[in-house]
């Protein structure tokens, strides 16, 4: 069943001179108990769509058009006060960068049960309970103790742990996690991503895992969603985007990933498009190999190829 | 081994901070034409062993040695003229460049330390030529470093390295700010200038990725000493260290494979960086009593591989 919906979502930055578009019609359903890897390059979006759905926008963002349904309700339409208390408690964000989402003043119990308090009720020693059985959960380390640890006594991986049981202390029904392992070393990552798939396990938390590197989200994640330069290019599971992708862009960046000794690297040609133009045709146009005349003139739609597949690419709309 | 092919050769370098040796008796040396790289996790030295041999920091004790001449006792002023032969390419290309000058002014700076190249003509000239060579356009010369793409960005501070005739370019992460697309053009792009300049070149990147394609000896360094050395295709084929292993483990590299073994666990603290045995004992899964006791020297364990590790033998 769905649990949250994107219909439609059309994002700019307001600049002084022109707007920057960085979506273009966002169309996406998260099911409950999904695991979904959201791919790109930079700049492609994947960050914005998700802030959407918390209402987590810079001030110059401006949402053009489209709806977010979550619970038969229009999160786009909800106060800042309705917002808060959806976050965290019903949608919970990881953040990359671990050591700067916390607040290097406070003890990092004060932090976790503070959640506890803003969500659940009143009672601190309740919270303070709760706070220590969380930690426990994400591996911590003598986790009565450590509620005492400030931020900077923490290690990065231990850091971001933090942010997990942080994200997970109200159990909530979508967990996001946007590009939660870089910044952490290659050996810390795995573990990270471990620990992440350990703890939902048993929880029917949904999970989406922002990530510009496809081998951790084909990894934690059973459905994959790639986007490019604000649009969503290709839809399938795992498997399907890893041997049967047919979005040229798609083909691509896994060929990028599969590296073979003593032969060259791969690449795809060109560099991504300029965000302050309109696009009017297939944004992957410039740089595909495969392109027609159509591509130039008209947007591909996304059309269902198979079972669990979905593609916007020209060649395969007929 | 051929003395006289050595562009640069470092001899039981190390390097300390206060608390921390950074790099401990480090030995490696590169010839023309050659592609060496250090791997290994932040904080393992890499990055500080690349600006020793670029005399960006002082060497504490060992040897660095340029073509026969010892360089690392040098003063600045009698450095000069070897810091043209000796280059790097940095990381990050929007720091690496001054924001309010051009691409022009930037590279034109870089101009003087070549000799040859006093005319502004011949500048001129040179700088559109390697231009030509790393494929961007000339337009590109009148811009400000945040008019331009990372790629593009990269390819100009390439332009600015190869202006003075470098032997030898330190590449610091060349790709990691780069994207996955375009990533492969840069990898591509300095392997060619290799193949014309039989430049050598000293990798440092933790993306393996990278150095499957391009090195053709790779260093594994963990906590500041070298624990495996072999070429890229054994290390890849056949690595021995526990480290190595779990970091072409961690690499994913071959992406259809969901199954990962956990090699090792924890992670890098304080207290193991003074250990007197192993360093990533206190990690591995395979550690006995002798890895904590007692340091294993770098052993040539079969032809041309050399491994740190009292267990090599058993897996």
């Amino acid at each position: 069943m769905a649990l949250l919906k994107i219909e439609d979502l059309k994002l700019d930055i307001e600049n002084s001179n022109q707007n920057i578009h960085i979506l273009h019609g966002i169309n996406l359903v998260i099911n409950e108990r999904d695991r979904l890897g959201l791919v790109g390059e930079s700049g492609s979006g994947k960050t914005m769509t998700m802030r959407t759905i918390v209402q987590l926008l810079p001030k110059k963002a401006k949402i053009m058009s489209g709806k977010v349904i979550y619970q038969n309700q229009n999160l786009l339409e909800k106060t800042e006060k309705e917002m808060e208390n959806i976050r965290g408690r019903e949608i919970s964000i990881i953040f990359q960068d671990a050591t700067s989402a916390l607040n290097p003043v406070y003890p990092i119990g004060k932090q976790i049960s503070d959640i506890y308090l803003r969500h659940k009720g009143r009672d601190k020693r309740k919270a303070l309970e709760e706070t220590v059985d969380i930690l426990r959960r994400v591996s911590f380390p003598k986790p009565s103790e450590s509620v005492k640890a400030f931020p900077h006594e923490l290690s990065g991986g231990m850091s971001q742990r933090v942010i997990i049981a942080m994200a997970l202390m109200c159990s909530p029904k979508l967990l996001i996690a946007d590009e939660p392992t870089t910044g952490l070393d290659v050996t810390i990552q795995n573990q990270v991503i471990d620990l992440i798939l350990d703890v939902i396990k048993e929880t029917d938390v949904a999970f989406v895992l922002i990530s510009h590197d496809i081998g951790i989200v084909t990894k934690a994640c059973s459905k994959i969603a790639v986007m490019y330069a604000g649009h969503i290019v290709e839809i399938g599971t795992t498997r399907i985007i890893l041997e049967k992708a047919l979005h040229p862009y798609t083909k691509g960046l896994v060929r990028c990933y599969k590296t073979i000794l003593g032969k060259r690297m791969a690449y795809i040609r060109g560099s991504t498009p300029e965000l302050t133009k309109t696009i009017s045709g297939c944004p992957f146009e410039s740089r595909c190999d495969v392109a027609m005349d159509i591509c130039k003139r008209q947007k591909p739609k996304s059309i269902q190829f198979e079972k669990e597949h979905w593609v916007a690419c020209h060649k395969w709309s007929n | 081994m051929n003395q006289d092919n050595n562009i640069i050769q470092v001899i039981d370098v190390k390097k300390e901070f206060p608390k921390i040796v950074a790099v401990n008796n480090v030995s490696l040396c590169i010839k023309s034409n050659e592609t060496l790289a250090l791997v290994g996790e932040s904080g393992c030295g890499k990055t500080t062993l690349g600006k020793c041999i670029l005399k960006l920091l002082k060497i504490d004790s060992g040897k660095i040695i340029y073509r026969g001449d010892p360089i690392h006792n040098l003063p600045e002023v009698s450095f000069r003229p070897y810091r043209k032969r000796i280059q790097m390419l940095f990381q990050n290309p929007l720091t690496s460049f001054n924001p309010f000058y051009s691409i022009q002014a930037s590279i034109n700076e870089f101009c003087n330390l070549n000799d040859d190249l006093k005319e502004k003509g011949e500048i001129i000239k040179k700088i559109k030529y390697e231009m030509n060579r790393v494929g961007l356009s000339q337009r590109i010369l009148t811009s400000k470093p945040n008019e331009l793409s990372g790629g593009q960005l990269q390819r100009a501070a390439l332009v600015r390295t190869l202006i003075v005739e470098p032997e030898l370019v330190v590449l610091d992460e060349p790709t990691s700010s780069l994207d996955m697309s375009t990533r492969g053009q840069i990898i591509n792009l300095l392997q060619d200038i290799q193949e014309q300049l039989k430049i050598g070149y000293l990798i440092i990147s933790h993306d393996l990725r990278v150095i499957k394609t391009m090195a053709h000896r790779v260093l594994v360094m963990y906590l500041g000493e070298i624990v495996e050395e072999t070429t890229t295709k054994k290390l890849f084929n056949n690595p021995f260290h526990p480290y190595s292993r779990a970091l072409l483990e961690a690499a994913l590299l071959n992406i259809n494979e969901n199954e990962t073994k956990d090699i090792l666990k924890g992670e890098v603290t304080q207290t193991s960086r003074n250990l007197i045995g192993c360093k990533l004992a206190p990690r591995c899964q395979y550690a006995k009593e002798i890895c904590f006791q007692k340091k294993q020297e770098l052993k040539e364990i079969e032809k041309d591989h050399f491994v740190r590790c009292w267990r090599a033998k058993d897996f």
